[in-house]
């Protein structure tokens, strides 16, 4: 066969010609499947970043809600540190409790700050105090039980004695015994004459001297008897008479000088405006009747040994001095026990208080002081004669030195005159002008007291105290907008496409009362866990109220802290569950309640739905219709008139016909139901009968009737078109198919003919390949546009893929061994049994095998495996794979998308429509068809259901 | 030789099919309708005739009924029509053969020659012989261990024989391959086997005039193989 040069490379030109379209398109497509992959990628790596950033999002919030809890924890703390710190508990002598401790004073030291003011303030309110009852308890700066006290001068010591009064003194010692023992009272039977023998005859007044030098009479009487002890009582034998209002008068204006005087009096010669008792009186002690007379037992005599009724000629001054001796005693008693207690506290050894306190009354001086060295004493009250020297007072510290006399107040402290001044008003009977006070405080502080305690508090905390403050605004603002934001954020989270969700947690998907219970639980758990806490550690929350020790100790504040943040937490951890339930509109679907509620509503609709349309009716009308009866007995029992027994026996009837009228509706809507069923079960032609219909029912059943005819007649519309469809395909695969007949058969002459010219030899070649080309590719078109179509009919039966897949490879081994293929089979399922439709299945492994075929690289093994699929038993899956000879650049869904997207097959074999064909096949035969490629590896993978195994044998 | 009568409305593919069979020295009688073709049938000595389906004035169905009414010649229907379902008709209307267009014109030849051979040599053969097998064109003497197709000798390996034979004796019955195995090998078969496969395909190829479109060994997909009762 001679070669034609031109022709050949005419060929060439157009081979090389289509390859290099062949090539450019090739390389477009693999350039936009490779942008389409780093699109991927890229998509990918955006995902992986999102993911990223959701698992960053998700510690980000773990961390801030740790950091809520923390600025919760430290805004409590802080505001407990504030509250603590801004109140110091001080154990003065009468004032203990918590002391305020000012802003303003942040800055001072402890001595310039309003606390050491106030405990100063205090300690010199106790002082003055101590001054006035050592005054009424010691002689010369030591306790005297023998000191004199007269009574009635004792009792109206504040508010001032008249110029004459009745009076006894007793020995303190003997007051003080008395009240511990306690004051008896006996009835003593007596007759007029002998209550009038039993008192004395004069009763005995005591008199306070007009010439006193003091301004009024309570300075007078109690500071002489304070002072002066018992210096001013005289004898009591004086003949002077009672004195007269006028006198009494006279004495208050004229301030005559003190010099006190008793004087007698006889009760016979009093006023006149007593004189008609004075007459009853004696009438009564003439009469000579017994009464019973109430009498102080003497238990201890006064200083002059008498007794108590030897002062009084009159029953109701007796009760008065008595009454006097009792309040005495009791009040005695009750200074003398603070007046152990506060020389114990004001004590050189126990306080860093010194005080020193010179009365003067007259001659007398009296000195009360806790100065123990006579020395020091001595050096106060020298330097108090040198007032300039003020500031070198007489110990190191703070000082306050008042003398009213002089107008003199000196101190170093922040108290002011006024205070000091009021302070001693209080106690103006015990307190003449001549006094002088010294008091200081020792601020090298060698005791433990009010002071030291003060400083204490005031160290600790004072000059933190606005950092606190700030720390707990600070946390607080922290942790409401912590609160808000993540109140907000919780739960919100991206799924992988990008599309915003609501992430619950496990404990969200909890049913909402177990939450809720669980919120009580450990609310009460928490409370129960505080209680027992506080019973171990005996902690007192008074005291921890009362800002006491306890509370300022490390340990306490810590776990106050912890407490905190652990209660914090938990009650976070509910509230965040129950906005993410909010938000994920789960709290009431996720509820019992809701549950229990769908059961109800499902068994009811249940109930409804399957029970019969009349059943429907009559059950409630039945129960309307018990009501009613229910009713009417109820109406005869209680009032059986005529009137009433007619309207119940109308209202029966018109239940009656209610009933009625309800079951005829009722049975007409069954019969229109039915008929609507009919239709639905694809009985078209079904009819209504409408005549015996009413109303709506009538309505319903011609509306039914015509919606029946119109489902008819597109039921028959449709069935035409497929039917046309059908015949469409055929007629032009007919029409195709008859000249392509001639065509084969006349290019099959052709060659028959003997050509010597080799150019047309080819040319024939061409048209005989191409011809059976179009042949196979009319029947694969129409194959592939009736199976997309559903127009095909198939006929299941029971196939065994382990014999289907022998067949096939045994079909095909020649075919292979052309292409030195080899198969690999695994079966690993017992009965490989599925239902399809025989020659359909073949059809489809009759394309993956010559795809095989066609595509599979030379020499290279082909994987058939059988086997369940893994999760879900009732599957079969049948994966194939095999080498690629040629790259495979395209995504696996175009490789069965071909027909519908109109794509051309590269490759001058086939149609390109086998694996589109076999995947709708597979589909038509319930089963699954995807192509997965990994590089050159081509694999395929079809799922079946298994066939049920009531044929096996 | 034989007279064939070749009608199709298609001209074209009359002379083809023309051309072929004046190769293999039949003599030809064309027809382009249907009526054409009865009037042909009436008026010349036809042993074979070749029909279209879809043709003017009367169709290849009503035709071949209408022939069939007195005529008992091999009929074959060469139509564009592919589908199972005309295929069935024209089959049960009393065709004895199916030629769907395009057709290979060598198996249009060999399907000629096939229903001739059986009109004319095979069709009173003697059957009483007991080692004799006959399903249609099919016949396997078990005695000589021949095996003819329409008269024709087929040569078979002997495991191919046997596995025909079995399947001849018990013509309908679908075997699968492993019982196929079992009863030639005469061993329990381990399945995942497609040696039996193999040998089917090779009798298919010996046997039939299209493989892929069997007459005799039929492949029931997923169940096994079958000799077609005739």
């Amino acid at each position: 066969m001679g070669k034609d040069e031109r022709g050949m490379t005419a060929e060439e030109e157009k081979q090389v010609q289509a390859y290099t379209d062949e090539t450019d398109t090739d390389s477009r497509k693999t350039e936009e499947i490779i942008d389409k992959k780093d699109g991927n990628r890229n998509r990918k790596q955006r995902d992986g970043r999102k993911k990223k950033v959701k698992r960053g999002n998700h510690a980000a919030r773990m961390f801030l809600c740790i950091v809520q809890h923390l600025s919760l924890a430290v805004m409590v703390l802080s505001v407990f540190i504030v509250a603590i710190g801004s109140t110091v508990y001080v154990e003065g002598f009468r004032s203990r409790g918590g002391f305020n401790m000012y802003t303003m004073d942040r800055k001072q030291k402890y001595e310039e700050s309003e606390l050491f003011g106030n405990i100063f303030g205090y300690a010199a309110a106790d002082i003055i105090r101590l001054g006035v009852v050592s005054g009424q308890l010691e002689t010369d700066g030591v306790f005297d039980g023998r000191k004199l006290i007269d009574v009635t001068a004792y009792n109206f010591r504040d508010i001032g004695l008249p110029e004459r009064y009745v009076t006894a003194s007793y020995y303190l010692e003997d007051l003080l015994k008395w009240q511990n023992y306690g004051f008896e009272w006996t009835g003593t039977e007596m007759t007029g004459a002998q209550a009038r023998d039993f008192l004395a005859d004069q009763t005995r007044v005591t008199v306070i001297d007009p010439d006193s030098k003091y301004y009024n009479t309570s300075d007078a009487s109690y500071l002489k008897s304070d002072v002066e002890s018992y210096t001013f009582v005289n004898d009591v034998s004086s003949n002077q008479l009672w004195v007269d209002a006028e006198d009494t008068d006279g004495f208050v204006d004229d301030y005559r000088p003190a010099n006190l005087e008793t004087v007698e009096y006889d009760d016979r010669e009093t006023a006149t405006d007593s004189a008609m008792l004075e007459d009853e009186t004696k009438a009564l002690y003439d009469s000579g009747a017994i009464s019973t007379y109430n009498v102080l037992v003497n238990r201890y005599k006064t200083a002059e040994g008498k007794n108590l009724e030897q002062y009084v000629s009159d029953w109701d001054l007796y009760y008065d001095l008595c009454h006097n001796v009792q309040y005495a005693a009791n009040s005695l008693s009750y200074n003398y026990n603070e007046y152990l207690e506060a020389k114990q506290y004001y004590s050189m050894e126990n306080s860093n208080v010194r005080y020193l306190i010179r009365k003067t009354v007259g001659e007398n001086t009296q000195i009360y002081t806790n100065l123990e060295e006579e020395q020091e004493i001595g050096n106060v009250l020298s330097l108090a004669e040198d007032k300039e020297k003020g500031e070198e007072f007489f110990f190191p510290g703070k000082y306050i030195y008042y003398s009213p006399a002089d107008m003199t107040y000196l101190t170093n402290t922040s108290i002011d005159e006024e205070t000091v001044r009021q302070i001693l008003q209080e106690y103006d009977y015990a307190y003449p002008e001549t006094v002088e006070i010294w008091l200081g405080v020792d601020t090298s502080y060698p005791a433990e007291d009010a002071f030291t305690q003060g400083q204490a508090g005031f160290n600790n905390y004072q000059p933190y105290f606005m950092q606190w403050i700030a720390l707990a605004f600070a946390a607080g603002i922290l942790y409401l907008v912590l609160l808000c934001y993540l109140t907000v954020v919780t739960g919100k989270d991206v799924d992988q496409e990008g599309r915003p969700y609501v992430r619950l947690t496990s404990f969200d998907r909890i049913p909402t009362e177990i939450m809720f219970l669980l919120g009580f639980g450990m609310a009460i758990l928490i409370a129960w866990v505080m209680v027992v806490v506080t019973q171990l550690l005996n902690l007192n929350v008074a005291d921890v109220m009362a800002h006491k020790t306890v509370a300022h100790t490390q340990w306490f504040k810590a776990t106050l802290f912890a407490a905190v943040f652990a209660v914090d937490m938990v009650a976070m951890f509910f509230f965040y569950s129950l906005v993410r339930r909010l938000r994920a509109r789960v709290l009431w679907k996720n509820s019992y309640l809701c549950r229990f509620f769908r059961l109800l509503k499902r068994c009811t609709l249940q109930m409804y739905d399957n029970s019969d349309i009349v059943l429907r009716t009559c059950v409630p009308y039945g129960l309307f219709l018990l009501f009613n009866l229910l009713m009417m007995v109820w109406a005869f029992d209680t009032n059986a008139s005529f009137g009433i027994l007619v309207l119940v026996f109308i209202t029966m009837a018109v239940d009656v016909a209610v009933g009625h009228l309800l079951y005829q509706n009722a049975k007409e809507q069954q019969q229109i139901v039915k008929g609507i069923e009919t239709i639905a079960n694809g009985q078209l032609e079904h009819q209504v009968k409408t005549e015996k219909l009413h109303g709506d029912n009538l309505t319903l059943a011609h509306s039914v009737n015509s919606i029946g005819k119109g489902i008819k007649e597109a039921v028959e519309i449709s069935m035409k078109d497929e039917r046309m469809k059908a015949d469409l395909i055929t007629n032009v695969s007919h029409d195709i198919k008859t000249p392509l007949t001639s065509i084969i058969n006349y290019v099959d002459l052709i060659k028959r003919e003997r050509i010597d010219n080799e150019k047309v030899q080819n040319y024939i070649k061409v048209l005989d390949e191409k011809s059976q080309r179009l042949k196979q590719l009319t029947d694969d078109l129409v194959e592939a546009s009736k199976i997309t179509s559903g127009n095909i009919s198939l006929h299941f039966e029971q196939i065994n893929l382990t014999e289907l897949m022998n067949q096939t490879i045994g079909e095909f081994s020649e075919k292979f061994e052309l292409k030195n293929l080899t198969t690999v089979m695994n079966v690993r399922v017992k009965n490989a049994v599925i239902e399809a439709d025989s020659r359909r299945i073949w059809r489809v492994m009759e394309n993956l095998f010559n795809n095989i075929y066609k595509y599979a690289m030379e020499g290279t093994r082909v994987y058939l495996s059988i086997e369940d699929m893994p999760d879900k038993k009732k599957f079969i899956v049948i994966s194939i794979k095999n080498i690629s000879a040629s790259p495979l650049n395209c995504n696996p869904d175009e490789l069965t998308e071909r027909f519908i997207r109109g794509d051309v097959s590269r490759t001058t074999e086939g149609s390109g429509l086998g694996l589109s064909i076999a995947k709708n096949l597979t589909e038509a035969q319930k089963g699954t068809f995807e192509i997965q490629l990994d590089g050159d590896l081509f694999k395929v993978i079809l799922t079946f259901p298994k066939a049920k195994e009531e044929k096996q044998e | 030789m034989a007279n064939i009568l070749v009608c199709d409305d298609d001209r074209e593919i009359v002379d083809a099919i023309e051309i072929y069979l004046l190769q293999e020295g039949y003599t030809i009688y064309k027809a382009y309708d249907g009526e054409q073709a009865i009037k042909v049938l009436k008026e010349q000595q036809i042993h074979l005739l070749l029909i279209d389906v879809m043709m003017p004035k009367l169709d290849g169905i009503h035709a071949t009924l209408k022939i069939r009414e007195y005529s008992s010649i091999p009929i074959i229907i060469l139509s564009a029509k592919s589908e199972d379902n005309d295929k069935i008709l024209g089959l049960n209307i009393g065709a004895d053969d199916y030629v769907t267009k395009p057709f290979n014109p060598l198996e249009l030849l060999a399907r000629v020659k096939s229903n001739l051979r059986r009109y004319t040599t095979l069709g009173n053969l003697n059957t009483e012989n007991n080692a004799l097998f006959q399903v249609g064109g099919l016949c396997i003497n078990d005695d000589t261990k021949e095996v003819t197709v329409d008269g024709e000798n087929v040569k078979l390996t002997p495991i191919e024989y046997n596995i025909l034979l079995l399947l001849v004796k018990n013509c309908g019955r679908v075997f699968s391959i492993d019982q196929i195995y079992e009863s030639i090998w005469n061993e329990e078969a381990i399945g995942a086997d497609n040696t039996v496969a193999v040998h089917i395909r090779h009798i298919r190829e010996k046997i039939e005039i299209n493989p892929k479109e069997p007459r005799y060994l039929k492949v029931v997909w997923g169940v096994g193989y079958k000799i077609e009762k005739q």
